[in-house]
């Protein structure tokens, strides 16, 4: 039996049929990152309150969360429902961490979250050397139809993720973090969430009386006025890039701390350069706390630290590499 | 560290314990090494806290150091002058603190191998004759001289967290609020510092 000659239709058709998959693949090569899009503008911009398990190294926390967006400005609280009770309270320019074990509280500035100014990071192509991005499937997680997004680094210098964006809203209900292995390292499952019209006030006030906790403040502004900061890291993994530098006092500290913030659009490494005078002790070499890495070092008779949620590599590369400009 | 010798240090640094578990915690403080670098932890997180508010309660002072270092009844407390319950509450932690980092010297000093009765009873002597001069001032509070700037210490798990806190500030929605979770649930202070160089 021989194959009939394909006519002009068929040839048509075929044609037709490739572009299409090529087409489709492509959409969803280029879905995932829209969807990333989408994703960042909902857990800013949204109302809403929820129950999140987040779940390290086998130990599993339950956390309550209300956030609420009004005119550019974000309001946030962030209740441990387990162990020492802490709760993070964001009031648009404020950040208060609240640690009644340590009869603690740290008031730091909140940094400036404006719609027009977006601190959001952009998912350009300048990521594609750095992480595959793919649209793996749609599953329901919480009752809701959700969309898993899959985004995978290239390199052993950042963190992979899995996303479920629930497809009405794009909030991430569930998140996993892995490292270059594809090893689960870290992840947070909500076990509700109630998207919300508007925030009572009144759900946004902390539930600890902090009476009798010492205070301790962070700089009121978000950089101190003639502030140049001079260091920067000489190697950074490919595609990180300078984003913020800012000098400003950090909450129990009088000397200013020099702030280099690296980014790669998707992870961020905080450098903190202390003055020779101040005593900050933390201890040269890694440290971590929870998902997040951090490594000290002192150079020049400064402590440097950089954290991230990145892999130890990173930040080790990051902070061993900087010098005075 | 286990959870009842950190319990026992927070309750003697709040004042929680009777006279009675005070002696007892002083004596474990001469003998035990663990509790006794909690204590000096605290009393390390005391002298950071100097510079900001420092007002311990002299009387609660006087009573504590008292029935540790040589075993009298404590007295009735005298109503302080500053009067409300609520300003005794905000200075209970840190006449705490004070308090562990007196009875943290007097506890090495009786730990310390080869320590004669000269030397213990010269440190309670010390520390009495501390407790006279401020029952001598007859004020109602005394304040620390602040530390020169040169002298102040941070604490490493009050540092560590400021660093992760203003982090936060700058990862992505996300990425805060997994920052901000690991704050909430890992205390800076049990952050964990493997003493490997090498990432690999």
């Amino acid at each position: 039996m021989t194959q009939a000659e394909p006519g002009p239709l068929r040839s048509i058709t075929q044609t037709l049929v490739a572009v299409a998959c090529l087409a489709a693949a492509d959409v969803s090569a280029q879905d995932a990152p829209v969807w990333l899009e989408r994703m960042n503008k909902a857990v800013e911009q949204l109302n809403y309150r929820g129950t999140f398990v987040h779940m390290h190294a086998g130990i599993a926390e339950t956390l309550h969360i209300v956030h609420g967006f009004d005119s550019g400005r974000v309001s946030e609280r962030l209740l441990s429902m387990d162990g020492a009770g802490r709760e993070i309270i964001r009031n648009g320019n404020e950040v208060k961490c609240i640690f009644p074990d340590k009869r603690m509280v740290l008031l730091e500035p909140a940094r400036e979250l404006s719609p027009l100014v977006s601190s959001l990071p952009s998912y350009s192509e300048e990521l594609e050397p750095h992480y595959e991005f793919e649209l793996i499937k749609s599953v329901r997680v919480l009752q809701r139809m959700t969309q898993v997004i899959g985004i995978t680094p290239r390199d052993r210098f950042r963190y992979g993720y899995r996303l479920w964006l629930d497809e009405a809203t794009a909030m991430p209900l569930k998140t996993q973090m892995r490292d270059e292995n594809n090893e689960l390292i870290e992840q947070i499952l909500f076990t509700d969430f109630e998207n919300l019209d508007a925030v009572p006030a009144e759900a946004l006030l902390a539930t600890i009386d902090t009476q009798g906790f010492t205070e301790f403040h962070g700089s009121k502004h978000s950089s101190l006025p003639g502030a140049e900061v001079a260091w920067r890291a000489d190697i950074v993994p490919g595609g990180f890039q300078l984003s913020a530098a800012k000098r400003s006092s950090l909450a129990g500290s009088e000397y200013p701390v020099d702030h280099l913030v690296y980014t790669d659009g998707l992870a961020t490494v905080s450098v903190f350069i202390e003055d020779p005078k101040a005593k900050a002790e933390v201890e040269d070499g890694f440290s971590t706390v929870g998902s997040i890495n951090a490594f000290s070092l002192t150079l020049d008779g400064r402590k440097v630290t950089a954290v991230g949620e990145v892999p130890r590599q990173t930040v080790q590369m990051i902070a061993s590499s900087l010098t005075k400009h | 560290m286990t959870n009842r010798i950190q319990d026992q240090v927070s309750a003697f640094v709040d004042d929680e314990l009777s006279t009675e578990e005070c002696r007892f915690f002083v004596r474990r403080l001469a003998r035990d090494v663990e509790a006794r670098s909690q204590l000096i932890r605290y009393a390390t997180i005391g002298a950071a806290l100097r510079g900001e508010v420092f007002h311990p309660d002299p009387e609660i002072l006087r009573r504590r150091l008292q029935g540790a270092m040589d075993g009298a009844q404590p007295a009735e407390a005298v109503p302080s002058q500053l009067g409300s319950r609520a300003r005794r509450n905000v200075f209970k932690p840190l006449a705490g603190i004070a308090i562990a980092a007196s009875v943290a010297v007097v506890a090495i000093a009786l730990s310390r191998p080869g320590n004669d009765g000269g030397v213990t009873d010269s440190v309670a002597l010390q520390a009495q004759s501390q407790l006279q001069e401020l029952e001598l001032d007859g004020l109602p509070s005394y304040v620390v001289p602040p530390e020169s700037a040169e002298q102040r210490i941070v604490s490493p798990e009050l540092r560590l967290t400021n660093y992760l806190v203003r982090h936060g500030e700058y990862a992505s929605g996300i990425g805060r609020t997994v920052v901000h979770s690991n704050v909430m649930i890992h205390t800076a202070d049990d952050a964990d510092t493997p003493a490997d160089g090498d990432p690999e």
